[in-house]
């Protein structure tokens, strides 16, 4: 099995730039546009980096109309001479996760130790996982479980949720943080300059 | 309505209306193509060809739809993807799952092939 291990980006005297999101459908596309424009003129990004900014934008627009529950969500947007940084905040719902049918809550409980592995969702070709960094934090990453290229006989098997996988392959870094000082949620999603 | 249909052949061609494909009409689209194949349509374009973005919802709903199409002898083709889209359909792998075409009339015609 192929294991995509998320890579970290710090991030010392980046850029950074606050967008609040007011959780509508319609003001999700000129949202995307706005940010990625500042990324542009901020730090200059290959266009595969770019492609893969959008992709992210719109999943986690997304996952906030879905899950936030506020009326707003902030998105802060970093960049340096290497990385793309996106932070979604909020103050809705935690991030639902089961463990053995069990719906998990944050912080997690203790015996979700550092490196602990958490399956999320998947078929037959690979699974979104959770490698727990510590009680309120997982970083995602996806297992390759096959090199086929063909789907033929798969297709029942296809997840019909896509948002988190989306933004795992696109990213070289994505995590979830339960901040538990100000009890809101934290995706830290990192993209390489060079789209690499 | 989200999707406007015509006939290509023996392919019903199912054009996407919204520009904007994302969860406000994931749900009214996959009943809306669920319907197409009730009503006994075997094979039918998807036609992207107005849309400039597809979300994860959206892209669920499509998924649902062929599952639903393939035990009632149906098949769902795409056509029309913007490169950004068609970026995304690979790297979830969808492109996979789905025959993907740049134009609606060229699906059609693979259909007599």
């Amino acid at each position: 099995m192929k294991r995509l291990q998320a890579k970290r980006c710090n991030m010392p005297g980046g850029l950074s730039k606050r967008f609040i999101f007011a959780n509508n459908a319609d003001a999700l596309y000129p949202l995307t546009v706005d940010i990625i424009e500042h990324v542009k003129q901020e730090a200059n990004p290959h266009e595969t980096a770019i492609l893969k900014l959008k992709m992210v934008l719109i999943e986690l627009l997304t996952n906030a109309i879905k899950h936030s529950g506020n009326s707003e969500t902030l998105i802060e947007v970093s960049t340096d001479a290497h990385c793309i940084k996106l932070k979604k905040t909020d103050n809705g719902d935690t991030f639902a996760i089961e463990c053995d049918q069990i719906k998990l809550e944050w912080p997690l409980p203790g015996k979700h130790h550092a490196g602990r592995i958490i399956s999320i969702y998947g078929d037959d070709s690979c699974t979104l996982k959770g490698n727990v960094e510590n009680n309120c934090q997982i970083n995602f990453f996806i297992e390759e479980h096959t090199d086929t290229e063909t789907m033929d006989n798969a297709i029942t098997s296809l997840p019909e949720h896509f948002g988190l996988m989306i933004v795992t392959r696109a990213c070289n870094s994505f995590m979830y943080e339960f901040d538990i000082d100000t009890c809101t949620n934290n995706f830290i999603a990192t993209i390489n300059i060079g789209g690499e | 309505m989200i999707l406007t249909t015509t006939t290509n052949k023996s392919a019903l061609i199912a054009r996407l209306e919204a520009k904007e494909a994302n969860l406000t009409v994931a749900d009214d689209f996959k009943e809306e193509l669920v319907a197409l194949i009730d009503k006994g349509n075997r094979f039918i374009v998807v036609n992207f060809e107005n849309v400039v973005y597809v979300d994860s919802s959206f892209l669920g709903a499509l998924v649902s739809s062929l599952k639903y199409a393939i035990p009632n002898q149906a098949d769902i083709v795409i056509a029309g993807l913007n490169k950004d889209i068609f970026a995304l359909f690979q790297l979830i792998r969808l492109d996979k799952a789905f025959k993907i075409y740049t134009t609606a009339n060229e699906a059609a015609a693979s259909k007599t092939l």
